[in-house]
């Protein structure tokens, strides 16, 4: 390792290489995925794996046709692996049980229309995933608010391979038996709030909700892991879900039984998922420590006012859209001071000032 | 127009300016003189279609968008429109405001026939959820017909499924549903609260009591 | 090219409203919820487009530069109010869907575009056949545009069509059965998409275009 010392002038070529490139980087996420992904597989059964993978399918097929239009080289661009991770982050955001159309239609509008239109990866403007799941929700509301309840791999009530094919592209509606509500749920139709062994479920996943987003324990190792990795900025998820608590244990404070505390909404929806995951994506979000904690806050912020007092029961999706709208305006607000020069852009005063060290 | 008159024009755009605008002036006025008839028909054309909609199962000879009834009932005025069948007054209708559904509050056109009984619901105006909850949209589900011929007195348990009630809720959608069933609900106790006054006065009086009323 | 033919030319594809200059966004993208919605507000704006533009073409020799933006706004308007009473009274029902977006004509800046460069210098006959050309392009743009977003985004095309043009125009309403209907397209941010992939569509053809005429201009400088 080279150790990085400070200099006070400019260095010649050659410089430390961070050894980063953007295959490894997407490895390390779908790996940081797995364990959300497996517990949402084994918590909703074989259709939860037709989802994943049709999902996949429809951002690799549309990644290809868009390149090969385009007359770009297919095959490089494919093997960095970014619109698998696309795919599998929309896949976990989709209920586990979704008719086979919505899956594949999704994968293809977030990198047709989020992604490629833009000029392919890193010049997105707003989340691929985000977007087709925002796109879906506006267009099949009811596919997209059919949750089931948890049937574990293997078990009884858990559907079988077949009948899992026949779930996924069978078509029709779920039978009311098994669609449920989930964790958010109360927020916008009244009722009880989880109580304590509903957010012990909460955090090990089994409730019903999103294919990915159940488990928060399961994410938070994932996410762990990248913290870890340096993959992401450890601001976004921390100034993300610490604004989000403070503000639900402000109204919690204020009438707990209108506003529920900060637990049910760092653990129910898709709050984990968006910290770690979603918001850290480094295409759409700001380039400083300052913005970058900013960016995590406004997210957290619009998730509450949206959850609390929006026409949706999540916010999640469009919260990560809105601020990567704002992201060019944060990197202009916080712009880093350049040497030599005072925050506004004027050179330093030649005699500076003695600071009394 | 002679040309030493344009010529003398441009040379005072002030003067210009104000040629032009009183042209227009004169030409909106004819449009208006032309069309104010015609649209103040289609106007009332509108409302009383709307009304003979709402109250196409009450049988009636007048037009009730010209018999109404100014109502104040818990602070707030409700217009009401009243069908008759040789003076008899056989039906109302009015327009209720739910409490907040999904996406705020729905306003509904309710006609009630003279025994109590729902003529007809329509959603004159919401904003729920495209897809989830706009099934109350007549045009979109037949649900909101499940309302017609119920009343206080029919032994209907009003409420949605959900809430031990007998009306549908929606798949997806609870809350559109249960703050229609409420609406319909207090609109029909609006109207046992009011029943004499509505159904009584006569129609000369009906026609003076219209006046303060009929502007809103 | 004769002039009559470079004036329909520029109004029904080269310098297309919509597609070309991308002048009215607001009622483009508002209104083209559907084909019919689409063609309705075309056929306003074009009775709208021809009428100023006789109108500024008649007084070009009058209006004085100082105040001549003041007096296109006049008569704009003008026509707009009138247009939009007429509707009101006689196409009543069509008002009811596109009455909002009525007096927004008078911002379409493709009426106050077309004054000022072409009927303010032109005889009323030729402002009259430009305003009509641009007014057809502008509506075809906004049939195609809704056509797209109608199709897609609940299956029918021409729904109500009969509305709008009369009892005979009934078997122009089209509907796929059993589609449920991408909902976003017929909500705003479809119209947004839409737009957006089919200007990309015509930049396509027209890049083609360029490519082949080149490709066919090299052939012949290196044939001789």
């Amino acid at each position: 390792m080279t150790t990085w010392t400070p200099n006070r002038s400019p260095v010649a070529a050659p410089h430390v290489h961070g050894r980063a490139n953007v295959p490894q980087v997407m490895r390390t996420v779908l790996l940081a995925l797995l364990p959300a992904t497996a517990t949402g597989v084994w918590l909703f059964g074989w259709p939860a794996l037709n989802t994943v993978l049709l999902a996949i399918a429809g951002c690799v097929a549309a990644e290809a046709a868009a390149l090969a239009i385009g007359r770009r080289p297919v095959g490089h661009t494919l093997a960095d692996g970014s619109a698998v991770v696309t795919g599998l982050i929309l896949a976990l955001c989709l209920p586990p049980w979704a008719p086979w159309w919505l899956a594949l239609l999704g994968g293809v509008f977030a990198i047709v229309v989020g992604k490629q239109v833009f000029g392919g990866l890193g010049q997105n403007v707003l989340n691929p995933a985000m977007l087709a799941r925002v796109a879906l929700l506006v267009s099949f509301p009811l596919e997209m608010t059919a949750w089931v309840a948890p049937q574990p791999l293997f078990s009884a009530a858990s559907p079988g391979l077949v009948e899992g094919l026949a779930i996924t592209f069978g078509g029709g509606p779920l039978p009311d038996a098994v669609s449920s509500a989930t964790a958010l749920a109360p927020l916008k139709l009244g009722g009880d709030f989880a109580a304590g062994e509903a957010l012990l479920a909460l955090a090990l996943g089994t409730v019903p909700g999103s294919l990915g987003e159940t488990s928060a324990l399961a994410l938070l190792a994932g996410g762990a892991l990248l913290v870890a990795r340096r993959i992401v900025p450890w601001q976004i998820p921390a100034a993300l879900l610490g604004t989000l608590a403070v503000l639900a244990a402000l109204f919690n404070q204020i009438d707990p039984a209108h506003y529920p505390g900060p637990l049910l909404h760092l653990l129910g929806g898709s709050a984990m998922m968006c910290a770690f995951f979603i918001a850290t994506d480094p295409v759409g979000a700001p380039v400083t420590p300052l913005g970058r904690a900013i960016f995590g806050a406004g997210i957290g912020a619009l998730i509450y006012v949206i959850r609390t007092w929006g026409g949706y029961p999540e916010g999640v999706a469009f919260a990560v859209l809105l601020m990567n709208a704002a992201t060019p305006l944060i990197d202009r607000l916080v712009r880093p001071r350049r040497y030599g020069r005072l925050r506004t852009g004027a050179p330093l005063p030649l005699a500076p000032k003695e600071d009394g060290r | 127009m002679s040309s030493t008159l344009a010529a003398g024009l441009r040379r005072r755009p002030g003067l210009l300016l104000g040629a032009f605008a009183l042209g227009c002036s004169a030409m909106l006025g004819a449009g208006d003189l032309a069309t104010r008839e015609e649209i103040r028909q289609r106007q009332a054309d509108d409302l009383r279609h709307a009304l003979d909609q709402t109250l196409s199962a009450v049988p009636h000879d007048n037009n009730p968008a010209e018999d109404t009834i100014a109502v104040e009932d818990a602070g707030r005025s409700v217009t009401v429109y009243r069908a008759r069948m040789a003076a008899e007054v056989n039906g109302v209708a009015f327009n209720w405001v739910s409490e907040a559904g999904y996406g705020g509050p729905i306003t509904l056109t309710v006609g009630i026939g003279r025994d109590g009984r729902i003529a007809s619901v329509r959603v004159l105006s919401h904003s729920e959820t495209p897809g989830l909850g706009d099934k109350i949209d007549v045009r979109k589900s037949d649900w909101i017909r499940g309302f017609d011929g119920r009343g206080l007195d029919t032994g209907t348990r009003w409420g949605v499924r959900k809430d031990g009630g007998e009306f549908d809720q929606f798949a997806g959608a609870t809350i559109t549903p249960r703050a229609v069933v409420g609406a319909v609900h207090a609109s029909l106790k609006f109207f046992a609260a009011h029943r004499e006054h509505l159904l009584a006065a006569p129609a000369g009086a009906a026609a003076a009591a219209a006046q303060p009323g009929s502007p809103t | 090219m004769s002039e009559v033919r470079r004036v329909v030319r520029d109004g029904l594809w080269d310098n297309n409203v919509v597609f070309a200059q991308m002048l009215g966004m607001c009622p483009t993208l508002a209104t083209t919820g559907s084909a019919t919605n689409g063609l309705g507000m075309g056929l306003a704006t074009t009775v709208v487009l021809v009428c100023s533009g006789v109108l500024v073409s008649l007084f070009r020799n009058v209006i004085a530069r100082e105040v001549r933006i003041a007096i296109y706004v006049l008569l704009m308007s003008t026509v707009v109010t009138l247009v939009d009473m007429t509707m009101n009274a006689w196409l009543h029902e069509l008002h009811k869907v596109l009455g909002l977006f009525i007096p927004l004509i008078v911002v379409n800046c493709a009426i106050m575009g077309r004054a000022e460069s072409f009927a303010s210098k032109r005889a009323p006959g030729m402002a009259a056949l430009d305003g009509l050309m641009m007014g057809v392009g502008f509506t075809l743009a906004l049939m195609v545009l809704g056509g797209v977003r109608e199709a897609i985004g609940q299956g029918t095309l021409f729904a109500d069509a009969s509305m709008l043009l009369g009892e005979h125009f009934a078997f122009l309403e089209l509907r796929l059965d059993g589609y449920r209907g991408v909902l976003l397209m017929i909500l705003p941010p479809g119209g947004f998409l839409a737009l957006g992939f089919l200007v990309a569509a015509r930049q396509r053809m027209l890049a083609r275009a360029r490519a082949r005429s080149e490709g066919a201009g090299a052939a012949m400088t290196a044939g001789t």
